[in-house]
């Protein structure tokens, strides 16, 4: 708990402290809805008034999808998720966890629950008596006496009270002389016990010390019955403490709409409304529900009641029984069609149909060519050879908005824009004036002044004579797909962005350890010239070179800030010319922190001579250390084998460079391999899961590949592979257009 | 200020830190051997020299903790102290468990670290003068007769010589011959002197 706590304010200092609004704004007009299902235990009313204002912070952040707030029981959500009715779902982790096994529902972010104005990850189950029943003092009392719980299904209202009271060898189904359930909310379980009419109930933590606070119960009423209290959750408890409720999305919903609402949702402030309304303090990271996991297989129920309930062989069977009649009807039609078919085209003779598709052709071909410059999507102007205008198409009046009657007789300059330099038209009029067809893109200007971007393809027109008469440009408009493109690298950037820094919140620890080093080192040299100079038996030389030590560390200090200053800066995503091998040197000097501490050996294999690659440094950085990071993590607990990571660059085939990350780990299981890859996924404790899918779609961007196998001993090696940088081939630095549209 | 054959191995992995130690520990004059690694100080080090080790306690191939292990397997009796960047209490209950006599963290106050590397020798010098000492008195017991061990047995605890000369089946007379070459090879000067030395054997015996 201690450590998640500081790993999450690490993470939300940094997200301050940048300035960082990670909104994500895309400029795609469909709008998605979102079906937001949550778990409304007290009914939709306060379902509605709890997390209302949740569902308009999303709506407001993401404003391609439209989120409509679904409040559902137990049951209806179930139901609703086997139905795929649902897009996300918000509920208690024991029903979560029955979610994940029979539907692959995913969490994406754990809530930070407010209690007592704290903010908590965990929660429990106090199993109560009245405080003067001398004769239950313990759990094993409770046999022979009536107990009420909230709900069968309950996970806080009666699953935990259920596993405490069966280590305590008492069995709710039999031991009790009445078992009741009672509903929502679990107020009444605490009236009903302290005016006797059970003997023992459960409710979750703090109820009692919330409704004492409001004066509605007396908290000295009740004994609290197997209690004991855990450092860092203030609420006494019966029961082992559980991870919050998770948010998770379902199998319908894509992973890169999961990954927005993460990021929304995660860097919500406390102070947000939707919070305050919510009475919660905000989302972090998700966490291990492994503990819900072993409660249900200890209990034998929910996903370990048995593999196939009845009901539902029933409802798969039934599906494919609907699915047959379909078919059948299918093929019934079909049939049908085709025979009418054949009877109608048996009616007209081979002569006819001849006769008919040589007239419908010439009428086709005729109709093509008058129409063809009407008719095309790209825009097409002919002007004269001095450059005036004499022909426009419609096209080009509906993406420039300038008229026939406002182009013609206009110098072709008329959409010139001002983004291109005297010399791109210099080489463009050199071009055309030679004979020869130019193409490239064109940054012009629209009569309403906003910019447009054409993939222009200008083309010199000669007479008999040979001599240039007229130009003809056609142009495509690429202005949206640059857009999308550049929002889309834009949300890229910002996942990444803060996927690096909850990366480096975590390694907060190993980086603080490695700082130490320089100073240690700063403070000895120091400390030794002073007692050298303090005494008269010194050399001066010796004297400068502790003095030139001091300075060569400090450097190296600085160097350790300032390389994690850029890896967590959130720059615009640029392309540049970059050396691979510098890339992957700058993540290890970041991951050897780690790897000391975790007593690895960090080897680098590097090729000679790489050609460059083109690529955003940070990004691939990122990639880099993400694996280096997983080889670690996998290498942790081995405890007998050598602890080896080795990373190779080299150069394929002259086409592109690939990275090799080799360790000596656990290696991959075979169940984990195909789900690698997917956002959310992990096998670590900590962590968001999402950095082997933000780095597939990193080198993807890059137009690469990301893989893993197994090593054929012990481990596994992931590669990557970037293409090397062609010549001529435009980088960020270069590309001009690209860097006044942004 | 420090026994001659007294050297300070400095263990880390880091280049810078090692090397800045030796300048400060060489400010005052006292030897120091550095070392890249667990490994290579095993290699260099043997048995019986003196001095401390200050060892970091992570470090890649084989952790300052591990090799405090090792030390404690081949009868090091080097005493300890512990560096570390980031260290956490586990971690230190660790080190002082397997016998460190101290932790302290990067960077730390020369003074601190000077005086407790000063208690280190002390304690070294104490620990082997005491080895040196248990083995003169093994070598003197070793001169001693089977019946002589008998009597020394009856005279440190207290017996008088009649009393030792009944157990024994002996005469007084025999058993004052035996006392004064009890005496005379033990070199002691006194009973008192006698029955210290006794007692050093003993614990030597009872904790080997």
């Amino acid at each position: 708990m201690g450590f998640k706590g500081l790993v999450c304010k690490t993470l939300a200092l940094l997200l301050l402290t940048d300035g960082g609004l990670l909104t994500v704004k895309t400029a795609k007009a469909e709008i998605r809805e979102v079906t937001f299902g949550v778990l409304a235990f007290r009914g939709k009313e306060h379902a509605h008034k709890r997390w209302g204002a949740t569902i308009d912070h999303l709506n407001e952040e993401i404003p391609n999808l439209q989120f409509v707030l679904k409040p559902l029981s137990l049951e209806g959500m179930r139901e609703a998720v086997a139905h795929d009715e649902l897009d996300v779902v918000l509920t208690n982790p024991g029903h979560y966890v029955e979610l994940e096994a029979a539907f692959g529902t995913t969490r994406i972010v754990t809530l930070e629950n407010l209690r007592a104005g704290q903010p908590y990850t965990e929660f429990g189950a106090v199993i109560i008596s009245r405080a003067d029943r001398p004769d239950i003092r313990k759990l094993q009392d409770l046999r022979g006496k009536s107990f009420m719980a909230v709900n069968p299904r309950a996970f806080g209202g009666y699953y935990m009270a259920w596993r405490e009271l069966k280590d305590a060898g008492v069995d709710p189904g039999t031991d009790f002389s009445r078992l009741v359930f009672n509903g929502f909310p679990q107020d009444r379980i605490l009236f009903a016990v302290r005016d006797g009419k059970v003997d023992a109930g459960t409710v979750r933590t703090d109820l009692i010390e919330s409704m004492a606070a409001k004066g509605l119960i007396k908290q000295d009423d009740f004994r609290i019955l197997n209690a004991r209290t855990s450092d860092g959750f203030p609420f006494v408890h019966s029961t082992r403490l559980y991870p919050e409720w998770p948010l998770a999305k379902t199998r319908r919903f894509p992973d890169h709409l999961a990954q927005e609402v993460a990021v929304a949702l995660m860097t919500m402030d406390p102070s947000n409304r939707a919070a305050l309304q919510g009475n919660y303090a905000g989302w972090t990271v998700p966490l291990d529900y492994s503990r819900v996991h072993e409660l249900f297989r200890a209990l034998g129920v929910g996903p370990y009641h048995s593999l196939f309930s009845f009901e539902e062989v029933v409802r798969e069977q039934w599906h494919w029984g609907l699915m047959l009649v379909l078919l059948i009807v299918a093929l019934f039609v079909m049939f049908a069609y085709s025979a009418r078919l054949n009877r109608e085209l048996k009616q007209s003779s081979a002569s006819l149909q001849r006769e008919l598709a040589f007239h419908r052709k010439a009428q086709h071909e005729l109709l093509k060519l008058s129409s063809a410059l009407e008719q095309t999507a790209d825009t097409v102007m002919i002007t004269d050879k001095f450059g005036v205008i004499e022909y426009v198409n419609p096209a080009f009046e509906r993406v420039t908005g300038f008229s026939v009657e406002e182009a013609v007789g206009k110098q072709s300059s008329l959409i010139k824009s001002g983004e291109h330099d005297s010399a791109f038209y210099l080489k463009m009029w050199e071009t055309i004036a030679r004979g020869e067809v130019y193409r490239d893109l064109f940054v012009n200007k629209r009569k309403d002044g906003t910019l447009v971007y054409e993939e222009k393809t200008i083309t010199p027109l000669k007479n008999h004579q040979d001599e240039i008469e007229h130009y003809i440009s056609t142009g495509k408009d690429v202005t949206e797909k640059r857009t999308a493109e550049q929002s889309s690298r834009q949300h890229q950037e910002n996942l990444a962005h803060v996927s690096r820094v909850s990366m480096m919140g975590e390694m907060a620890s190993s980086i603080a350890h490695e700082l130490n080093q320089p100073l240690a080192a700063i403070a000895n040299y120091a400390q030794g010239c002073v007692r050298r100079l303090s005494g008269d038996d010194y050399k001066v030389g010796q004297i400068i070179a502790a003095l030139e030590n001091i300075s060569q560390q400090s450097t190296r200090s600085g160097e350790i800030i300032r390389r994690l200053r850029s890896f967590v800066s959130k720059g615009e995503p640029k392309r540049s010319r970059a050396d691979i091998n510098q890339i992957v040197q700058n993540a290890a000097s970041l991951a050897y922190f780690e790897a000391r501490k975790k007593g690895v050996i960090l080897r680098l294999n590097l090729g000679n001579d790489l050609p460059p690659v083109n690529a955003d440094v940070i990004q691939i950085e990122q990639v880099v250390l993400n694996l280096i990071r997983n080889a670690i993590e996998a290498m942790a607990k081995n405890l007998w084998n050598k602890r080896e990571l080795r990373i190779h660059t080299w150069c394929r085939e002259d086409k592109e460079i690939e990275v090799a990350v080799w360790d000596t780990g656990h290696g991959l299981l075979p169940e984990d391999h195909k789900r690698l890859f997917d956002a959310f996924f992990t096998t670590k404790r900590e962590g968001m899961g999402m950095g082997l899918s933000i780095s597939r779609s990193i080198v993807e961007v890059h137009g690469g590949s990301l893989t893993a196998n197994n090593n054929q001993g012990q481990g596994a090696t992931f590669r990557f592979t970037l293409p090397i940088l062609q010549d001529g081939e435009r980088t960020d630095e270069n590309d001009v257009a690209f860097s006044h549209a942004s | 200020m420090h026994h001659d054959s007294q050297t300070i191995f400095v263990v880390d992995d880091d280049h810078a830190v090692r090397e800045s130690l030796r300048w400060l520990l060489e400010s005052v004059d006292l030897p120091v051997a550095t070392f890249p690694s667990a490994q290579s100080f095993l290699k260099a080090y043997k048995s019986g020299q003196g001095g401390c080790l200050i060892l970091d306690v992570r470090m890649p191939g084989m952790s300052g903790l591990e090799l405090q292990k090792r030390l404690a397997e081949i009868e090091c009796v080097l005493p300890v102290i512990i560096i570390t960047g980031h260290g956490d209490i586990p971690m230190a209950v660790r080190a002082l468990k397997t016998g460190a006599i101290d932790f302290m963290e990067k960077p730390f106050n020369d003074q601190t670290l000077l005086e407790r590397i000063q208690q280190c020798l002390d304690l070294d010098r104490e620990n082997r003068e005491e080895v040196l000492f248990r083995q003169r008195l093994q070598n003197r017991v070793a001169q001693l007769t089977p019946r002589e061990l008998e009597v020394l047995d009856g005279i440190v605890t207290g017996k008088l010589n009649k009393i030792i000369a009944d157990e024994l089946g002996i005469s007084s007379k025999t058993v004052e011959a035996h006392r004064s070459r009890i005496f005379e090879k033990m070199e002691a000067e006194s009973l008192a002197e006698l029955i210290t030395m006794y007692v050093a054997l003993e614990s030597t015996r009872g904790n080997p």
